[in-house]
């Protein structure tokens, strides 16, 4: 199956060179996958990642993503 | 004792007169500094029209302020706001703190309204009072070109631009040509003095009670930021405009005047493309390890970038993807001295009033030329810019649509959708000066996940977590440091170094009961100045419409909030509480 | 709220560091006080198993509260804590009877506890002795123990002083079995001996 995978901030350098914006599909083996296994599938390093949301709600490292879904990762983030 | 100088300023600009009074020690420790200082001062006075006279403004340091403590340049302005009339108190970074504490002082207390406009120069036993002249009318950078040389190497500045002058309610004050007083209309208030500046300069040391346990807890701390990816990584390298693609992809990011709560045109304006289409270094203030500010390249010159609140409230709540645009429109508040969260919210519910059809000329969202044009017609309430000036509510009102404002307590709204975050939503209708996320900021536990992750979208249990952080802030304010350590700090280590400077045993639990102390003593004067309980609210459409999110739960959230802090229905501490503060002098 | 009570309670004891109606969890919203239930059982907590009651005095549901909420009180009044988090972890326990503090030896303990006391009392549960030497340890340490009781631990969460109580129980596994092992321990960290300070 094909999930959209959003790299940002300083994740953006692991972006595969296609990507745009930090933006690319993603091409899974399984039926089903979670948010531990993208991260591995991504070669994100374990420590480099905080928040992961999927279609928009922050989702657990063991939480299952289904077919098409948005997925965005984000680094330790702060500001306002 | 160390840490603080123990001694204030009052100034008092109708009869000229400058009097020292020595800081009362048990002052001292019951509202540390800062923010605590101003609300102790104010509350020690009938309210006053917030642009008469009699109205007090304080500018005070905290005992850590003047130190090598990181971020302890910071000062906090206190004063009750034209914008909403509530207190309101106002932080900046830059070094006006630390000079502040340099000249022997922990606090300036100013009164009166001068009969010409005047300019004043502090240093260590003395007070000159300068005729402002021709640099009454001058932008903010004409006024920092003009005071930079007299002024010296030891020295920090504090001035307003031509919106505090001319009483634009949302104006603020600027330290150092680049940090803001932004919020609440601390600059119209500065104007309506008429005083245009405040040079401070002074070298005398700050008094530590223990220096090798204070250098070192300096020490421990430093490795602390050094080590925590927000304030080593995140803050330095893309500033706070990092958290434009957070908060959209979490469908918390208002839109068009919270009209929705996703803006398809982020990535256009946000910190990445900042940084890698207009960044070209960084600012710190004083004593500051991090470093979040902006420096970046516009048309060929070297300019202040903006924040984050900045960049949403100039660019996604107004519908603007062009980050040119914003970053100029960034330049023209701070160019006349405006408060950009205002400046925007205003701009934005102009903006849907004449999609309404409610406002007699046009102003379209996405509509960057216009919101150019504008500003500085604001700034002199020129024209249309006359109508905005006094604020979203006083506007939206004029035309008969109130709920139009996205307000809380007259302040306009910062960037987070409520709808979103529902703590959040509790802090904004809570807030003692009105709609603000710097009270008890729940993006740490409803966004980032720092220290946990909460379910940003349950009410319940959000109003404990609420009052804590609301208090660690007050605290902060007074301490005076920067909220940005408190990414990588606990209370914890503030008491570290609280005991270390002042010799007293201080410890994190004495710092959340002075930030209740604060709290609950803003409260009584609000109470005081005719604030009830039915002012802790949101505008109805972040009640009633679910944006990309739910519809806040404010009513149960509240019922909470004041069942925990234990007041009344009538929104007033019962009398024990007071008591228990020792607050029971201002009732 | 009650989400997180019956999730922690539930890992606590799946986690072998209490027993079957052992252990206790509160937190503090404002001047309330939120505390399971006398003899609730952690494991399988329902929603009237948390009890709400006064910060500072009990002004209703004490006959129900835990037995322990005497501690829990204190400690919220001598820390910033939101949340404590009581519990029996029996390698925890087995080092709390031969020693006065427990050193890590592990880099993840030793970085996030550093060093833990152990306080001992006479009446170990629910006494005010124990709360006048828990809750004042409270506001330097993380964690402590209480000699052949068990764990009191704070947090601005439940989960983090979840997280601190699982971490010194790993590192006092960690002591226990290295000191069985007879083996000679080679110091591979630096600054340990400035533990006691910070």
């Amino acid at each position: 199956m094909k999930l959209k995978v959003k790299l940002f901030a300083t994740l953006r350098q692991y972006a595969p060179a296609e990507a745009r914006e930090g933006e690319f599909a993603l091409d899974v083996p399984q039926k089903s996958v979670t948010v531990e296994e993208v991260l591995r599938l991504c070669g994100l390093p374990e420590h480099a990642v905080t928040v992961v949301m999927v279609n928009g709600m922050v989702a657990a490292a063991n939480a299952v993503i289904e077919e098409d879904a948005e997925v965005s990762i984000f680094p330790p983030l702060a500001g306002g | 004792m160390g840490g603080w100088q123990g001694r204030v300023l009052r100034l008092d600009l109708e009869s000229g007169e400058a009097v020292e009074e020595p800081l009362p020690p048990a002052v001292a420790e019951k509202f540390l500094g800062g923010r605590g200082f101003g609300v102790y001062w104010l509350a020690r006075q009938p309210v006053a029209a917030p642009l008469g006279p009699d109205n007090l403004l304080v500018l005070a340091a905290g005992p850590l302020t003047g130190t090598r403590a990181p971020t302890a340049g910071r000062v906090t302005a206190v004063t009750r706001s034209p914008l909403t009339g509530t207190i309101c108190d106002s932080s900046a970074g830059g070094a006006f703190g630390a000079r502040l504490k340099r000249c022997g002082y922990d606090a300036l207390l100013v009164r009166g309204r001068a009969s010409e406009p005047v300019y004043l120069v502090i240093t260590p036993g003395r007070v000159e009072w300068r005729q402002a002249g021709s640099l009454w009318g001058q932008d903010v950078p004409a006024v920092f070109r003009t005071l930079r040389p007299l002024a010296g190497r030891s020295a920090s500045i504090l001035a307003i631009g031509p919106a505090g002058e001319n009483g634009v309610l949302f104006a603020g004050a600027v330290v150092d040509g680049r940090r803001h007083l932004g919020r609440g209309g601390l600059g119209a208030v500065m104007g309506a003095k008429r005083l245009k500046a405040i040079i401070v300069a002074g070298d005398r040391p700050v008094h530590l009670a223990d220096r090798h346990a204070f250098d070192f807890v300096c020490y421990e701390i430093t490795k602390l930021l050094e080590a925590n990816p927000i304030t080593a990584q995140a803050l330095p390298l893309f500033g706070t405009a990092v958290l434009v693609n957070l908060l959209n992809q979490a469908r918390s990011f208002p839109t068009c005047n919270f009209r929705t709560s996703y803006f398809p045109a982020a990535e256009a304006i946000a910190g990445e493309r900042l940084r890698a289409a207009f960044t070209v270094g960084r600012t710190a203030c004083y004593a500051c390890p991090i470093g979040c500010g902006r420096v970046v390249s516009l048309a060929g010159s070297r300019v202040a970038g903006p924040e984050y609140e900045s960049i949403w409230a100039l660019g996604a709540n107004l519908g603007i993807a062009d980050l040119a645009t914003v970053i100029r429109a960034n330049l023209l508040c701070n160019r006349y001295g405006l408060d950009t969260i205002s400046t925007g919210g205003t701009l934005a519910c102009a903006m849907e009033l004449s999609a309404r059809g409610l406002l007699p000329w046009e102003l379209r969202f996405g509509d960057g030329d216009a919101v150019l044009a504008l500003i500085p017609q604001i700034a002199r309430r020129e024209g249309p810019g006359a109508e905005l000036a006094d604020g979203a509510r006083a506007l939206a009102e004029r035309y008969g649509a109130p709920e139009v404002a996205m307000q809380a307590k007259g302040l306009e709204l910062p960037a987070y959708d409520p709808r979103g975050m529902q703590g959040q939503g509790l802090g904004f209708a809570t807030s003692n000066r009105g709609g603000c996320h710097l009270r008890g900021n729940m993006l740490g536990p409803e966004i980032l996940g720092a220290p946990k992750m909460v379910d940003r979208l349950q009410a319940e249990g959000k109003a404990g977590l609420l009052i804590y952080l609301q208090h660690n802030h007050a605290a902060l304010d007074s301490l005076v440091l920067c909220k940005f350590t408190g990414f990588a700090l606990r209370e914890e280590h503030y008491a570290r170094l609280l005991r270390a400077a002042t010799g007293g045993d201080w410890r994190a639990q004495d710092l959340q009961r002075v930030g209740e102390r604060i709290w609950n003593l803003e409260r009584l004067y609000n109470l005081q100045a005719g604030f009830g309980p039915a002012d802790d609210r949101l505008p109805r459409r972040l009640l009633e419409e679910p944006a990309e999110g739910r519809p806040v739960e404010l009513a149960a959230m509240l019922r909470e909030y004041y069942r925990f802090r234990r007041w009344g229905p009538d929104g007033r501490p019962a009398p024990t509480k007071l008591a228990e503060l020792e607050l029971g002098d201002f009732l | 709220m009650y989400r997180e009570f019956r999730r922690i309670g539930r890992d606590l004891f799946l986690a072998g560091l209490i027993t079957s109606h052992g252990g206790n969890l509160s937190v503090r919203l404002g001047d309330r006080l939120f505390i399971t239930r006398r003899g609730a059982m952690l494991g399988r907590l329902k929603r009237g198993d948390v009890i709400e009651t006064g910060l500072e005095e009990d002004d209703s549901g004490i006959a129900l509260a835990s037995s322990e909420v005497v501690v829990h009180r204190a400690i919220y009044r001598e820390t910033a804590a939101l949340a404590v988090l009581h519990a029996h972890p029996p390698y925890t326990v087995v080092l709390s009877l031969s020693r006065d503090a427990i050193v890590p030896l592990d880099s993840e303990a030793s970085y996030l506890l550093h060093r833990v006391p152990v306080l001992a009392a006479e009446k170990t549960i629910g006494s005010a002795e124990v709360a006048g030497l828990v809750a004042p340890a409270l506001r330097d340490y993380k964690i402590v123990v209480l000699r052949g009781h068990g764990t009191f631990a704070t947090g601005q969460f439940l989960e983090e002083a979840w997280q601190w109580t699982s971490c010194l129980e790993a590192a006092s596994m960690i002591v226990y079995l290295a000191e069985l092992s007879g083996e000679k321990i080679k110091e591979y960290r630096r600054g340990t001996a400035d533990y006691a300070h910070w």
